[in-house]
């Protein structure tokens, strides 16, 4: 693809994800209907689920891009792998300021020490830590390494984090998708949770897309400056 | 209400950030990248002479 097809390529894309996030903001505000117990506030459950899922989805990603480098040695993967950490880590700080946001005039608390929470919190720290690594280590061969094996044991809360509402009794409300019988949305709301969920989805790929491409610009530039001392010294 | 605003706020003043933080370091990308582009050409330049 040529540069000025990528760039329209990425204005109708950066458009289309626009239009998904207003229409997403329309049916969690005015279209869904008002949940009968908690009120209004409920509406925030709009925000704090797909922002949870995108960041899974994320992490997933940095994940399978890890094993790619692994096992190729791919500085694509590498690319891809930073990108879904870090669009990962901002979702995922979306979730856990908007989960306490609602948990306050709810629970009358702001924060419990159950598993889902506490297992949100290692992993927003555990990929805090990964990017930190990759800050402080210096560029080359063992850096991405290091990152992508970490990248291999910090994957495996993702997993355990979507099942702890199901396999543990928690503070955090039953699962309302996927939850067994008991487990549903009003047709309404379930049309905003997916409007939701296809915004924050959409956005995410785009924020990964960008970053993917800015770290494999930054290796070109690595790449480069090593060529140029090697031109100055010879 | 308020709760709603607030959480709503806090998610695309997360989002927002982070979007401009990358389009900042991509400038300084693109910046960095034509700085070394200058600096190989002048090399090149004094090369030649």
């Amino acid at each position: 693809m040529s540069g000025a097809a990528k760039s329209r390529w990425f204005a109708g894309a950066a458009a289309a994800t626009l239009a998904l996030l207003l229409i997403a903001l329309y049916w969690a505000l005015i279209g869904a209907p008002t949940e009968a117990t908690m009120g209004t506030i409920q509406r925030i459950f709009y925000y704090h689920v797909p922002a949870a899922f995108s960041a899974w989805v994320a992490f997933g990603l940095n994940a399978a891009a890890s094993a790619w480098y692994l096992a190729r040695r791919s500085p694509k993967a590498d690319a891809l792998a930073v990108a879904g950490a870090e669009v990962g880590l901002a979702f995922l700080s979306v979730n856990l300021i908007s989960g306490p946001i609602w948990a306050h005039p709810v629970w009358g608390v702001w924060w419990v020490w159950d598993a889902r929470l506490t297992l949100t919190l290692a992993m927003w720290v555990m990929y805090a830590s990964y990017l930190i690594l990759r800050q402080l280590t210096p560029p080359g061969s063992l850096q991405p390494r290091l990152a992508a094996a970490l990248s291999m044991f910090f994957a495996a809360d993702i997993p355990i984090d979507y099942m702890a509402i199901r396999w543990w009794r928690t503070q955090h409300p039953a699962p309302v998708l996927f939850g067994g019988p008991d487990s549903g949305l009003a047709p309404r709301m379930l049309v905003a949770l997916l409007w939701s969920l296809a915004a924050f989805l959409a956005l995410a790929g785009l924020l990964m897309w960008m970053r993917y491409r800015q770290a494999l610009a930054q290796d070109e530039l690595t790449r480069r400056r090593q060529q140029q001392l090697l031109a100055q010294e010879a | 209400m308020g709760s709603v605003i607030a959480a709503y706020s806090a998610a695309w003043i997360i989002l927002m950030a982070y979007l401009l933080s990358l389009g900042a370091r991509q400038r300084k990308l693109q910046q960095a990248l034509e700085r070394l582009e200058q600096a190989a050409e002048s090399l090149r330049a004094a090369h030649v002479r």
